[in-house]
């Protein structure tokens, strides 16, 4: 199934900022993240279609992940 | 007649601004988003801050804090933001503690205060903030920045925003890599205070179970719904 993930602010670093992939029925959110080589600490918030997720939620097929990494600065 | 706050009449009414001008506001945190925040406060016209910093200024400060410059290396930056401040409105009220905001002394320095922003530099700290301002009962602006990358939101009492922003077992973000830098820092810190203003007024969109996620290199702004 297709899943198109989207990257923001450092995650960008060395990647593109959109991905496409064709990954198996049934994947979760965090094994994409994993396969990306991204820690889930570098992982703050995390949207399917544009909705706060949970990273062990099943996605579907056409689904839009978004990463977006912890900003904790003053 | 022209008075010093002759400019904001043009878009506040009479009724907003003298409710504004009278709101006590806690400032957590004086350096890089504190400084411009404490600064922004004062120039529209807050006349009671409560303002919160352990630190002493450094010269690694000097490329983004707004208080800080050669000749006050050293010196604590609540004292030299009061300091600062009151050169722009010497009738502003400012109570300085410079001490570091904990769960231990934050309910005896946010007492009194209708409205609470941070500049801080860590994500414990803002859990202890957001505890305390549920607690009794007053909203939280909850301002971040990294690098090119900010965030803000506004958290009112009971709200379970912030969980949704950080995990609880971490101190900080991408700022470790990123550094920050007086641009980024400005910015965020003036979408902040503009939270601030609008909570106090209740008028335009204030963030609420939303955070407004800022990246200044793809000139990108993103307000991502944290509601399920």
């Amino acid at each position: 199934m297709s899943i198109c993930v989207k990257l923001f602010a450092t995650l960008r670093e060395n990647r593109d900022k959109k991905l496409e992939f064709d990954f198996k029925k049934g994947i979760t959110s965090q094994e994409i993240i994993l396969k990306l080589n991204i820690e889930l600490n570098e992982v703050a918030i995390l949207l399917v279609n544009g909705i706060y997720s949970p990273p062990e939620q099943e996605l579907e097929d056409g689904d839009v992940v978004s990463l977006f990494p912890p900003v904790g600065g003053g | 007649m022209k008075d010093r706050f002759f400019a904001n009449k043009g878009s506040f009414s009479n009724k907003e601004l003298e409710k504004i001008y009278n709101t006590r506001v806690a400032v957590i945190g004086c350096g890089g988003l504190g400084g411009y925040i404490i600064q922004e406060l004062v120039q529209f016209g807050i006349r009671e801050l409560v303002i919160v910093d352990a630190d002493k200024f450094e010269l690694t400060n000097l490329n983004r804090q707004l208080y800080c410059n050669e000749n006050n290396l050293g010196l604590l930056k609540v004292a030299q933001a009061k300091k600062n401040a009151e050169k722009v409105n010497s009738a502003v009220m400012i109570t300085a503690y410079d001490k570091k905001f904990d769960a231990e002394n934050g309910l005896e320095i946010l007492k009194d205060c209708d409205i609470v922003i941070d500049g801080v530099d860590s994500i414990q700290t803002r859990f202890v903030i957001v505890a305390l301002a549920s607690q009794i009962n007053i909203p939280y602006v909850c301002c971040s920045v990294a690098g090119f990358y900010g965030q803000i939101t506004s958290i009112f009492p009971k709200d379970n925003t912030l969980a949704k922003l950080y995990d609880k077992n971490t101190d900080t973000g991408i700022e470790k890599k990123t550094g920050n830098f007086s641009f980024s820092v400005a910015a965020i810190a003036s979408i902040g205070v503009s939270q601030v203003i609008k909570i106090i007024i209740n008028r335009g969109n204030v963030l609420q179970h939303h955070v407004l996620l800022v990246d200044i290199l793809s000139n990108e702004f993103k307000i991502i719904s944290l509601q399920k």
